[in-house]
């Protein structure tokens, strides 16, 4: 039983970071253009993503969505990077996903407040 | 010990392990067939390999060259495999289909069991082994059973060595080897995962070429031997059909005389129309046809027989789909060839007909006016020839001389009418006429005219082919005085003793006052009877009585 309620909450948050994902690359790209590798490295960080592969079609929808926008850059090593950049359709989606964020967090924050967090797990 | 080889990626060169390098090369085509079937897949597929390159770039930077399948399995860790990247399987039911659908296409294309021959453990080329690998049965079994298909007289399923040979060497022709780890994977039917191609390659690096079962010595000699004997057998059939396409190559112009040479309808056609014939032969479409299409028939076996020697060898390929191609044209081929060779067949019999009815009528017109000229010569004058074959003959007259000609026709014609007569000048007075005939019919009769216009006749008796009058006479002759020579012997003798039916008949008391007397034969007399089929007369004798 209590693997499997493990199971559960694993799945929870995997469903809760992939769904979270592509707000943050969105984020991440407001503040400057950046390359794919550089993008990895910061959502490593911030624990958002397991495999870095799964960037890449999200990298590929949002840019055919016509949100992002790319163009190649030299490298001083190795091939030319695809530098993503947010299009002003983006600019506009990205903004829409902030007020959807906020009243979200909101939410949560009045729905924790009004539950206290409990500890106990049954066997 | 490890085989290292350098690759270019991106323009970069780095030093790599041969089996990290057909891991990672699975890995990056894995990927790209995943992503095939999704919007933008190639894109995805495209930057996945950018990144590959880019993590490799700083393997090689930090100095740990040659990459090893650690390091390779490291970064594919790192980067998921396709099914872990796939973003449609985690955004919930709406909209998912597509992914889940390119997905289970995936997992169908590769987890599915296949048939291959299995190059790992094989005796001739695999084919059974591989089979037993798709039954999950020890391979000793499916062989055991197939010898003894071919070998044994089972009752019922008894099939011959040819049938088991045939269906071998077709399966061989179509079933490919498992060559790369992957095949070798689905032959075994486990699960094409990264982690078992890693396992596989690992295992296979050092034996992929070289069965990994050995058998005993004995078995070795064993199967050299059989593999001798088949080559030997395969390599005489390909022999065979070779002379048979250099039969069909050189022969093609020669082809359709000697098919006429050997036709009896034609024999004697030939020696008058020879270049009539040689000429339609030569220009006929159906030969040239017939001859292209089986050289290529031939050629297709020989092509494929010389496969299935490669094959033996170790050295040929399957022919997969092309076998069918290939078997195809071989059937169009055949099936053109021969139809087109009893086309011929056909036209030629046609042909032959033809010619052989001019020929035939061209001799009857010659023979006929030669014996017209007889007649002519003879001072007889062609009343009537309705329905007649013939005019005279030679070969049964009564006196047993073979030469000796007489007017003869024969005609199974009801309406048949022939008559013959002469004009002659001669002294006035009473004459008498002779003539030695037979018939097999009553109606003949000779006749003779008289100076008052009066008809005198003499029918003929019917005696048939067989005794008549003269031969009687000749027989009571040769009974009395049985050391009699000469002429009446050879009558008595005629027709192996039995003679040929003549008669003498006489008509007399012709009154001739004017000098001229007219007398025929026919075999119709003025009542207009005939029943018979033929009738004979020769020896007309004009006597003059008073």
């Amino acid at each position: 039983m209590f693997k499997k309620r493990r199971m559960n909450v694993d799945n929870a948050k995997s469903q809760m970071r992939k769904g979270m994902l592509e707000y943050c690359v969105m984020l991440l790209l407001r503040k400057e253009p950046s390359y794919a590798s550089d993008i990895i490295v910061r959502l490593k960080e911030a624990e958002l993503i397991v495999v870095e592969g799964t960037l890449y079609p999200l990298l590929t929808r949002l840019k055919n969505d016509g949100l992002l926008s790319y163009e190649w850059r030299e490298s001083t090593q190795g091939p030319p990077r695809k530098y993503y950049a947010l299009t002003t359709e983006g600019e506009l989606f990205l903004a829409g996903l902030d007020c959807a964020w906020n009243e979200l967090a909101t939410t949560v924050g009045h729905l924790k407040a009004e539950s206290p967090i409990r500890l106990e797990v049954k066997n | 010990m490890k085989k290292n080889i350098t690759i270019n990626f991106f323009g970069t060169l780095y030093a790599i392990d041969e089996d990290a390098y057909e891991l990672l090369n699975r890995y990056l085509g894995d990927m790209k067939r995943y992503f095939s079937h999704k919007d933008g897949g190639e894109e995805i597929a495209d930057d996945i390999e950018h990144r590959v390159a880019e993590l490799m770039l700083e393997l090689k930077n930090d100095g740990r060259e040659p990459i090893d399948i650690e390091l390779v399995k490291e970064i594919i860790g790192r980067i998921g495999n396709p099914e872990e990247l796939d973003e449609a399987s985690g955004e919930g039911e709406d909209g998912s289909t597509a992914g889940h659908r390119g997905r289970e296409w995936f997992n169908e294309q590769v987890s599915k069991k296949r048939l291959y021959c299995n190059p790992n453990d094989k005796l001739l080329c695999g084919v059974l082994s591989g089979i037993s690998c798709y039954l999950g049965i020890d391979p000793v079994w499916i062989r055991l059973a197939v010898v003894a298909l071919a070998v044994l007289p089972i009752p019922f399923i008894s099939i011959s060595f040819w049938t088991v040979l045939i269906v071998y060497i077709v399966l061989a022709l179509i079933i490919p080897e498992a060559k790369t780890p992957e095949e070798r994977l689905r032959m075994h039917g486990k699960p094409v995962t990264i982690e078992n191609l890693n396992e596989e390659i690992v295992n296979g690096a050092d034996g992929t070429e070289r069965p990994v079962v050995k058998h005993s010595g004995f078995v070795q000699v064993l199967i050299v031997l059989i593999k001798a004997i088949l080559i030997f057998v395969l390599a005489s059939m390909a022999f065979g059909f070779f002379a048979f396409l250099a039969v069909i190559l050189f022969g093609a112009s020669f082809f359709g005389m000697i098919f006429n040479v050997h036709n009896p309808v034609l024999q004697h056609a030939m020696d008058s129309d020879e270049l009539m014939m040689f000429d339609a032969i030569a220009n006929n479409g159906f030969t040239w046809v017939s001859g292209i299409a089986l050289f290529v028939a031939a050629l297709v076996i020989v092509i494929l027989i010389v496969h299935v020697i490669m094959r033996i060898l170790g050295k040929g390929k399957s022919l997969g789909r092309m076998l069918w191609i290939y078997l195809a044209i071989f059937f169009v081929s055949l099936i053109v060839g021969i139809s087109s060779l009893v086309g011929f067949g056909m036209e030629m019999e046609y042909k032959s007909d033809q010619i052989d009815q001019e020929y035939r009528e061209q001799r009857e017109q010659r023979r006929n006016q030669e014996e017209i000229d007889w007649l002519t010569a003879r001072g007889w004058d062609l009343v009537a020839n309705d329905h007649v074959n013939g005019y005279m003959k030679r070969g049964e007259h009564y006196s047993g001389d073979h030469r000796r000609e007489y007017i003869d026709t024969h005609s199974e014609h009801p309406n048949m009418l022939y008559t013959v007569e002469r004009t002659i000048h001669i002294a006035p007075g009473i004459y008498s006429l002779e003539a030695a005939v037979r018939t097999n019919g009553e109606g003949p009769e000779i006749y003779a005219f008289d100076s008052q216009g009066t008809r005198h006749t003499s029918p003929f008796p019917v005696c048939h082919n067989y005794g008549g009058g003269i031969w009687e006479e000749a027989t009571t002759l040769l009974k009395a005085d049985s050391t009699l020579t000469g002429t009446m012997a050879h009558i008595a003798g005629a027709n192996e003793g039995r003679g040929h039916g003549w008669s003498r008949i006489r008509i007399e008391n012709i009154h001739i006052t004017d000098s001229i007397i007219r007398y025929g034969v026919t075999n119709r007399s003025t009542s207009g009877c005939w029943n018979g089929t033929w009738f004979s007369a020769t020896d007309f004798k004009l006597e003059k009585i008073k």
